[in-house]
């Protein structure tokens, strides 16, 4: 825009008008109307403001509808979901109790029932089956008599003599 | 602000600012206000407008047609705008016509023809940037234009009798 007037151009002003037009154009408007200064401040300050993009203003609030419907819509979907149909599970051939049994012989030797150590038990069934057989000892000086009697001792407690008399017996004699 | 933006808005306040606030004065009782407010946007505008000071003009439009609508639905309007109408121009007495007879006169015409002879002759807008600014045609703005100095020719010559000799 310019501030002279483009006396070139086609619109003239009547030669009656021109007077009333010079005498206005000799008006000048007021300069002092704007604080200058503090519009430069303001100015200044205002071109290193950041501009606020008028779609970021609605970026937040449409995003939260947005993940709102999405989470209404999965509520609804959740609960109006159809129950699964009722399958015909095949019975169990095999009763409970033999369940147990496979699970027991199937079950890894170190998870064997706990409480009693494994040397234990091997001589408790050394001891048992010693017991069982003929070779009976009762912790006593008199073994034969107890023998001649002939009744196993299940529970028969032995001490060292009452082993060695029972080893001289079992090694045959040259 | 760098210093291109600062020599920019000083030659823009310098050349502009006084007949940016007279066109904004046409509507609304505070054009300091509605200035401010334009050049301030101007200055957060990224980019900057192709031209300016056309961009300017809009805007200080804009928003001083805004801001009348405003003030009409307050009641100190009235006193208001007539508080501030005779400061429109410095008066001086190499003045050819006084300043605030000329005022009166102004105010005297329709908004159209009195916005075509401000932005004609106090801010040096063509008649086609006139149009441009308007929305109307550049004959319209020129119509326009002589219809309003041919009215104040009128109200001068019946106010003034004895400078009517002086202005034929």
């Amino acid at each position: 825009m310019n501030h002279e007037p483009d006396e070139q151009q086609p619109w003239q002003t009547p030669a009656e008008l021109q007077a009333i037009e010079l005498q206005l154009r000799s008006l000048e408007p007021r300069t002092d109307r704007l604080d200058r200064e503090r519009l430069i401040f303001l100015a200044g300050k205002a071109s290193v403001e950041v501009v606020e993009l008028p779609t970021a203003r609605w970026a937040w609030p449409a995003s939260l509808a947005a993940m709102t419907a999405l989470a209404a819509t999965l509520l609804v979907m959740l609960i109006n979901v159809p129950a699964p149909a009722p399958t015909n599970l095949p019975s169990p051939e095999k009763s409970f109790a033999e369940i147990r049994q496979d699970l027991a012989e199937h079950r890894p030797s170190h998870q064997k029932p706990r409480g009693i150590s494994t040397a234990t038990i091997f001589h408790a069934e050394e001891l048992e089956s010693l017991l069982n057989g003929k070779h009976a000892v009762v912790a006593s000086n008199d073994i034969q008599a107890l023998s001649s009697e002939g009744s196993p001792l299940r529970h028969a407690i032995l001490t060292s003599s009452s082993w060695g008399k029972l080893i001289d017996e079992s090694i045959p004699a040259n | 602000m760098d210093d291109v933006d600062a020599k920019f808005l000083s030659r823009l306040l310098d050349q502009h600012s006084a007949s940016l606030v007279l066109y904004a004065q046409q509507w609304c009782g505070s054009p300091e206000d509605v200035v401010q407010e334009a050049i301030l946007r101007l200055m957060r505008q990224q980019p900057q407008p192709e031209n300016a000071v056309a961009w300017l003009y809009r805007v200080v439009r804009n928003q001083a047609i805004d801001a009348s609508r405003a003030a009409g639905r307050r009641t100190h309007y009235e006193q208001l705008a007539s508080s501030n109408r005779r400061s429109w121009f410095t008066s001086t007495v190499e003045n050819a016509i006084d300043a605030t007879a000329a005022v009166e006169m102004l105010e005297l015409l329709p908004i159209e023809q009195r916005e075509a002879i401000v932005l004609r002759m106090w801010s040096g807008l063509s008649f086609e940037e006139i149009a441009e600014l308007t929305g109307k045609s550049t004959s319209t703005a020129h119509r326009r234009y002589l219809a309003g100095l041919a009215a104040l020719r009128k109200h001068w010559s019946t106010a003034c009798p004895n400078q009517e000799s002086q202005t034929e």
